[in-house]
């Protein structure tokens, strides 16, 4: 029988950490979601663990309680776009495994099943996208009309930013194509005189752009000095909002609505 | 119609056009794929420079050249 101290195990060990680590940073973990995870999985398999998150790799580091024998894992972090649905799932896993003392096997196993986790679907997550931006719309004080102007606005922006990336296009690209097509439709309210507030549908048309969730991880990381980290989820976070606001500078200038 | 009009109208147009353009793409990708048995090519896209500057006779590129044509056999 294989015990947690043999090399074999220590590899195995490492690398099924250093894989779930790099998933749960790809899919949009904190870093300390990462430690406090891949730690009540190494108490639960018998190992001693440390972690080294930077922004593009993952570095587990395993020994064994008589420290005699050590074992490295790296990992590329994942690119998977940002899922909650994964993040909780890999979440429940650790829970699993410290509280059922799940084996390494199954614990491969069932991670192994969540790595194939379907993303939502594209047309449903555009639907309830435009609607959610349309509900900000509402929520700033629009009309109704305003409210229509935007969820059509985020409708065909969001639709174009979809098909970019399935394209493989450069993601800043895609952004500041995305806000300026999003802000030059919603700016319709204006020039053709709809409603009683189209400055609020152009002002909350590019909303669905802005990257909240780096924005938050960034502070969690900076909290828990991942300073790296943190700075690395804010410029990029940075990067896309001076996209997104380039792209409605460019639409608000084209259609001549100097409001600034 | 005034400038601003005509400019929403171009930029909505735009949009409309790269969508039916989609579309069109995307069905007549799926109608050949399902009549040729293989992966259809998109319209326009863009090409490596190993496309451009590749002469028949040269050596094929090693991992570029048969993967593409592993893919395209699936």
């Amino acid at each position: 029988m294989s015990m947690p101290g043999d090399s074999t195990v220590l590899r195995q060990t490492a690398a099924f950490l250093a894989e779930y680590a790099s998933l749960l940073l790809g899919c949009g973990g904190t870093c300390i979601r990462i430690e406090k995870n891949t730690k009540r999985m190494a108490e639960a398999f018998g190992v001693n663990l440390d972690i080294f998150i930077m922004p593009d790799h993952v570095t587990v580091s395993v020994w064994n309680t008589a420290q005699a024998h050590a074992e490295i894992a790296q990992r590329r972090t994942a690119h998977c776009g940002i899922s909650f649905d994964l993040n909780t799932r890999l979440s429940q896993l650790s829970w699993k495994i410290a509280d059922n003392r799940l084996g390494l096997p199954a614990a491969v196993e069932r991670f192994e099943g969540i790595k194939t986790t379907k993303p939502t679907g594209k047309w449903e997550v555009l639907i309830l996208t435009s609607f959610a931006n349309a509900a900000f719309c509402r929520l700033f004080g629009g009309d109704w009309f305003a409210m229509l102007i935007v969820f059509v606005s985020t409708l065909t922006g969001y639709r174009l930013k979809q098909i970019m990336l399935e394209d493989g296009r450069d993601v800043r690209l895609t952004f500041l194509c995305a806000s300026f097509f999003s802000a030059s439709i919603s700016a319709g309210g204006h020039i053709f005189h709809i409603g009683s507030t189209p400055e609020l549908a152009l002002g909350t048309s590019v909303l669905y752009l802005i990257p909240g969730v780096p924005y938050i991880n960034a502070v969690s990381d900076m909290i828990y000095r991942h300073y790296l980290c943190a700075f690395s989820r804010f410029f990029d976070a940075a990067v896309l909002t001076a996209c997104l606001s380039a792209g409605l500078c460019a639409g608000m200038l084209m259609l001549g609505l100097k409001w600034f | 119609m005034n400038y601003p009009m005509i400019t929403w109208c171009v930029i909505a147009a735009v949009l409309l056009c790269a969508f039916i353009f989609r579309t069109v793409e995307y069905y007549t990708a799926r109608h050949r794929s399902y009549s040729c048995g293989h992966k259809a090519k998109h319209l326009l896209r863009f090409g490596r420079e190993t496309d451009m500057f590749y002469v028949p006779g040269d050596d094929k590129i090693p991992g570029i050249a048969d993967n593409e044509d592993e893919s395209a056999d699936q």
